[in-house]
């Protein structure tokens, strides 16, 4: 019944990669990793809520079923060495490490992934919850062996993006007949990763020891990991400086800082490490404002906007331009023949004339609310820049700015919003989060997708195939026609992709060493003399 | 019984008045607010529309806020403060952990400003117009109008980057695991920045207030004729002008408990502090109603045992001072 | 001989803070027109320093926008946060202290008991609740600053109401048959308000740095400069920009000392004065 292997994880590619490394220089056992972390997850468990805030800690402690790489194919197996996928698309067979041990001696069995698949990822997990929603059993034939079954054809390619950030396995057995949110070890985390989890301050750290019984032995090569709790940007880019702590993830150095910190001896800023988690700057749109619902206002905004200017001074040339929803890093769906939309003001504002919206007496066409996310600097930033490109144009714009939740409620639940600067993540497959801010028939409240008053029948067609396309070639075929809507109908604005930047002392030696690296588990990371 | 006392008990009859109003006025604000806890936690993660009803449910939230605070009220008689939705931890543990810090971080504050602005007072005081007068007056006035959370990235800048001689954030050195006095040692290493920012200010003001009324004092009547009979000037300054200036000065520290508080908000987050100040803040951004109140609360009970503490202290320190209610 | 010296240097202070305050107001008033640059528009290189081009005399921020212009834009704003709560705190601060002094009994009780509920609550922390919760607009903030002000001066004027209900003119007044709102509105308020000017002077100089404050965490209308946000924007290159938080912080601290000591002052000519002086 499972003809067809999709993807069994080749490890040949990633250790050509690492070996040119290696070759360099031997690891060195032992000293602890001090690092910056600016939130606490309330929830830390990586197989019930899937962000980056929780990966960053948890992601060391817990492990998931893959991990990204460089290069083909793009996995490496972690608690998994193989997946495939049937051809109907309705069972997905995962073949597990053998004697791999949770923290607590118990032993990973393929019953700990049938019970986190189906009572932890699909049910309570925020995007396990899209990604399984027709997962219907797991069969466990044997410890080593685990068959999840669907209700509906869901594509093999689309489970294997998802396996880095979705699939975190916790101990069945701590688990089971409790209130999984509730549970304990929520937050006293045990997996089966390279670090154990010792103790978390609230306000002040995490603590994290070394596993000596990791399944990837000798390593880790780290006596532990120390987070420190430093909420305050400019806190961070002083302990950096005055050596207290080794590294700053997420760029949560502000990115003038960073350039300074780059020229220091014994400072590294380093750029890779991220391309599995590429954000983008965006602007969002109300169709609910007549305006807006004109193709060729909105074509007329992304001709206003400045994507080199807004590279150049905004992120200091650490991102590049989008071409649309999906990023360039992504080779397997990306593609750059889609309409563009080049930075020309006059072009703009002919388009502004051709829609009946001329300038009035005072030069003002028309005027909107814009409320740029107020969770990075950089949505900020690019609120005021597109305040001033709108007013370059002939729209004034408002800048509105409210905190997380306030945001949260007027742009997804309230619709009280003209324009907004929103980030959205790309998850390794376009069906994971990226769809979603496409499709119309979504109801209020549903945090980061359409909530825009945008409905295109064409559009919601090609999603609506996609998500049962089980051929990847068919897949690819029908997520460049996705792109190719997406900015041809410009329903909400692609300005430029970026990743994160990690700032390091030159000691800290395999930072980067893949895609998703400051999630991952730093197994391979040691500390140079 | 004493002024003092009769308004302490009045003082302390009021208090649970006080704390429900207060209460009640930061539950109305977290429901006037945009957005509930959901809203705010889900602000980096994301779900779907089951998930959002999911937590709602599971968090309480799909009750009317009446009846939320209703509960909540009850819990409070019974000595509960309640779970945080932020933090998903009991209230109370939050608070044993936060509260000290804060406490510690505006008890040294308010001990800085007490003693340098006394002595500053004192020194400019005590020879109104002379060189050191001058000199202490413009330091209090500049300083005083120096905002703190500024006078903290100068600080930074200079003796955590530039002179490495003090550590730029933090309470204490995490993993070095010292005990006893090595820890409080290397706590207070951590506090000195954080202490210099948010007490200066208030040293300089101290200085400023204790100055004038130092001057005033000089033009009264009393001070007047006692240097017409000779007496030695360091006696006069001690016994008459100090002293008479040095009152009201202990109002004004009780009267700046709660601005010390609200002070500590900002320096603890300039320098990563996880005091009580933080954790409000966060309470409001996350729009953890138990945790708001919870802060508030503390802080509030806190300015009015400190209050309580003034009014005794006042009376006995000036007798002659009527403890009238009307007083300002 | 000495005091009376020192009176003299007081009041050449205050003067000199008068004129300094005026010569800020001015600035602020007729920026557009003294300086006649969008402080928000990108308009040269990033991170010119000052002095180095005559165009931007104070250089550039991060964007490449002016300096001067984002100084005298963030006056401004800082000016006009500080009068409007000021002005709002005050208001509602007579208002009601006047009206708790003059009802008295449970009236004056309960909003007795308000204000030091509001009292009690950490000012700066009662309005960076407001501030974050409600948006951050210049209209919230001034109100949010209002919030945190109104008690003392209705704690203020009430105590003088209290004494001043007690003095033979109000009871002249009483006999002469005028209804008490009038007595209130006509004897009570001209005289309790002298104390409530240098307050005010106090409120304003408190308001600006509590505007600053809440712009440095980030709580400050996008639509305007000000210079809290410019010293947090400016504090992620102080090491290779440093002017671009010292100055505001600088323009800051003036503002503040200049007001303080114009409160000073107005305190002092406002006291009633010593039969021995």
């Amino acid at each position: 019944m499972l003809t067809r292997r999709l993807f069994l994880a080749s490890t040949a590619a990633p250790l050509l990669w690492r070996a040119r490394q290696l070759h360099a220089e031997t690891p060195r056992r032992g000293g602890v990793l001090v690092v910056a972390a600016d939130t606490e997850p309330r929830n830390l468990n990586p197989a019930l809520v899937a962000s980056n805030g929780v990966f960053y800690v948890a992601s060391k402690v817990i492990e998931p079923l893959a991990e990204m790489a460089y290069g083909e194919p793009g996995l490496e197996p972690r608690l998994a060495l193989a997946w495939e996928g049937s051809a109907d698309g309705r069972s997905l067979l995962l073949r597990l490490r053998p004697g791999v041990r949770f923290h607590d001696g118990t032993s990973f069995t393929s019953a700990d992934v049938a019970y986190c698949a189906l009572e932890l990822w699909k049910k309570h997990q925020n995007l396990g919850r899209v990604v399984f929603k027709d997962l219907e059993a797991v069969e466990t034939p044997d410890p080593a062996t685990a068959i999840l079954r669907f209700s509906a054809p869901t594509p093999a390619q689309l489970i294997a993006n998802a396996l880095p950030a979705l699939t975190a396995v916790v101990p069945r057995r701590l688990f089971e007949g409790t209130d999984p949110l509730a549970n304990p070890h929520n937050q006293k985390l045990v997996g089966t990763g390279p670090f154990r989890f010792v103790e978390h301050r609230p306000g002040q750290y995490y603590r994290l020891e070394r596993n000596p019984d990791y399944w990837d032995a000798p390593k880790p090569w780290l006596d532990g990991i120390v987070y420190r709790v430093l909420p305050d940007r400019g806190a961070i880019a002083a302990a950096l400086e005055s050596g207290e702590i080794h590294l700053a993830a997420f760029s949560a150095v502000p990115l003038a800082d960073m350039q300074r910190l780059a020229k220091l001896p014994g400072i590294a800023v380093i750029e890779k490490g991220y391309e599995g988690i590429t954000y983008q700057l965006v602007v969002e749109i109300n169709h609910r404002r007549k305006e807006l619902a004109d193709v060729r206002v909105r074509r007329a905004i992304a001709h206003a906007i400045d994507r080199d200017f807004v590279v150049r001074t905004i992120f200091l040339g650490w991102a590049q331009p989008a071409s649309g929803p999906i990023p360039r890093f992504d080779g397997r769906f990306y593609t750059a023949d889609v309409p563009a939309y080049p930075y020309d003001p006059r072009r703009a504002e002919a388009l502004l004339d051709e829609a009946g919206l001329r300038r009035g007496a005072d030069g003002v066409r028309f005027a909107l609310d814009l409320l740029p996310a107020p969770w990075f600097e950089q949505t900020r930033q690019m609120g005021e820049y597109l305040r001033q490109a709108l007013k370059a144009i002939g729209i004034e714009a408002r800048l509105v700015v409210k905190d997380p939740a306030g945001h949260q409620k007027a742009v997804y639940t309230d619709h009280a919003f003209d324009l907004a600067i929103g980030s959205p993540v790309y998850r390794n497959d376009p069906a994971i989060s990226t769809t979603i801010l496409y499709e119309s028939g979504l109801p209020p409240g549903v945090p980061f997708s359409n909530q825009y008053g945008w409905a295109e029948p064409a559009m919601d067609e090609v999603i609506r195939t996609a998500a049962r396309a089980i051929d990847p070639a068919e897949r690819a075929a029908l997520y460049r026609r996705f792109q190719t809507l997406a900015m041809e109908h410009l329903p909400i604005v692609p300005v430029v992709e970026f990743t994160f930047l990690t700032v390091a002392r030159t000691n800290v030696r395999e930072v980067a060493s893949n895609p998703r690296w400051a999630v991952s588990n730093w197994a391979d990371c040691w500390l140079a003399a | 019984m004493s002024p003092g006392l009769a308004l302490a008990r009045r003082r302390l009859l009021q208090a649970p008045l006080l704390l429900l109003l207060v209460a009640a006025g930061c539950f109305l604000l977290l429901e006037a607010a945009p957005g509930d806890a959901v809203d705010a936690y889900l602000a980096g993660l994301g779900g779907d529309a089951g998930l959002v009803r999911a937590l709602r449910e599971a968090w309480g939230l799909d009750r009317s806020a009446g009846t939320r605070f209703l509960l909540y009220l009850a819990g409070l008689a019974t000595g509960d403060l309640g779970t945080s939705l932020a933090f998903g931890r009991p209230v109370l543990e939050l608070l044993l952990e936060r509260l000290p810090i804060t406490l510690a971080l505006a008890g040294a504050a308010t001990l800085l400003a007490a003693l340098l602005g006394t002595g500053l007072g004192l020194l400019a005081g005590s020879r109104p117009g002379s060189a050191a007068d001058r000199l202490a007056s413009a330091v209090a006035l500049v300083l005083n109008a120096t905002p703190g959370f500024w006078l903290g990235i100068l600080l930074v800048l200079l003796f955590a980057v530039r002179l490495r001689w003090l550590p730029s954030a933090g309470i204490e050195t995490i993993g070095a695991d010292y005990r006893g006095l090595a820890r409080l040692l290397d706590q207070a290493r951590h506090l000195v920045l954080p202490t210099l920012a948010l007490g200066l200010v208030y040293a300089a003001l101290y200085a400023r207030i204790l100055r004038a009324g130092m001057v005033e004092a000089w033009r009264s009547d009393f001070v007047r004729a006692a240097r017409a009979r000779g007496l030695p000037r360091g006696r006069i300054v001690l016994a008459h002008v100090a002293r008479n200036a040095l009152v009201p000065l202990v109002t004004v520290l009780g009267l700046h408990g709660a601005a010390m508080l609200g002070g500590s908000v900002v320096i603890e987050t300039l320098f990563a502090v996880p005091g009580m100040g933080r954790l409000a803040v966060e309470a409001v951004i996350q729009r953890d109603h138990a945790l708001l109140l919870g802060c508030v609360l503390a802080s509030s009970l806190l300015v009015i045992l400190v209050n309580l503490l003034v009014d005794l202290a006042y009376g006995r320190l000036d007798p002659r001072i009527e403890l009238a209610r009307d007083r300002p | 001989m000495s005091t009376a010296l020192l009176r003299f240097a007081r009041a050449r202070a205050a003067l000199a803070a008068l004129l300094l305050l005026a010569l800020f107001l001015l600035a602020a008033a007729a920026a557009a027109w003294l300086w006649p640059i969008d402080p928000d528009a990108p308009v040269a290189a990033a991170l010119l320093p000052p002095l180095a081009d005559p165009a931007h005399p104070l250089g550039t921020d991060r964007l490449g926008r002016d300096l001067l212009a984002r100084l005298l834009a963030g006056a401004r704003t800082s000016l006009l946060v500080a009068t409007g709560a000021t002005t709002a705190a005050v208001l509602v601060g007579v208002a009601i202290g006047l009206f708790a002094g003059a009802a008295g009994g449970l009236v004056d009780e309960s909003l007795m008991r308000l204000v030091e509920a509001f009292q009690i609550v950490p000012g700066f922390l009662l309005a960076l609740a407001l501030v974050s919760v409600f948006g951050a607009r210049l209209e919230t903030v001034v109100l949010a600053i209002a919030a945190a002000s109104w008690p003392a001066p209705a704690r203020l004027v009430r105590a003088e109401v209290a004494k001043l209900r007690r003095a033979e003119f109000v009871q002249a007044a009483r006999v002469a048959g005028l209804r008490w709102p009038e007595v209130a509105l006509r004897e009570i308020l001209p005289n309790a308000l002298p104390p409530v000017v240098p307050m005010a002077a106090l409120t304003v100089a408190a308001a600006i740095l509590i505007e600053g404050a809440l712009a440095f965490l980030g709580l400050s209308d996008p639509n305007r400069p000000s210079w809290g946000a410019m010293i947090a924007e400016g504090r992620a290159v102080l090491v290779s920009a440093p002017w671009l938080s010292l100055l505001p912080g600088m323009a800051l601290a003036a503002t503040v000392l200049a007001v303080n000591l114009v409160g000073e002052g107005l305190a002092e000519a406002l006291a009633p004065r010593r039969a021995a002086a």
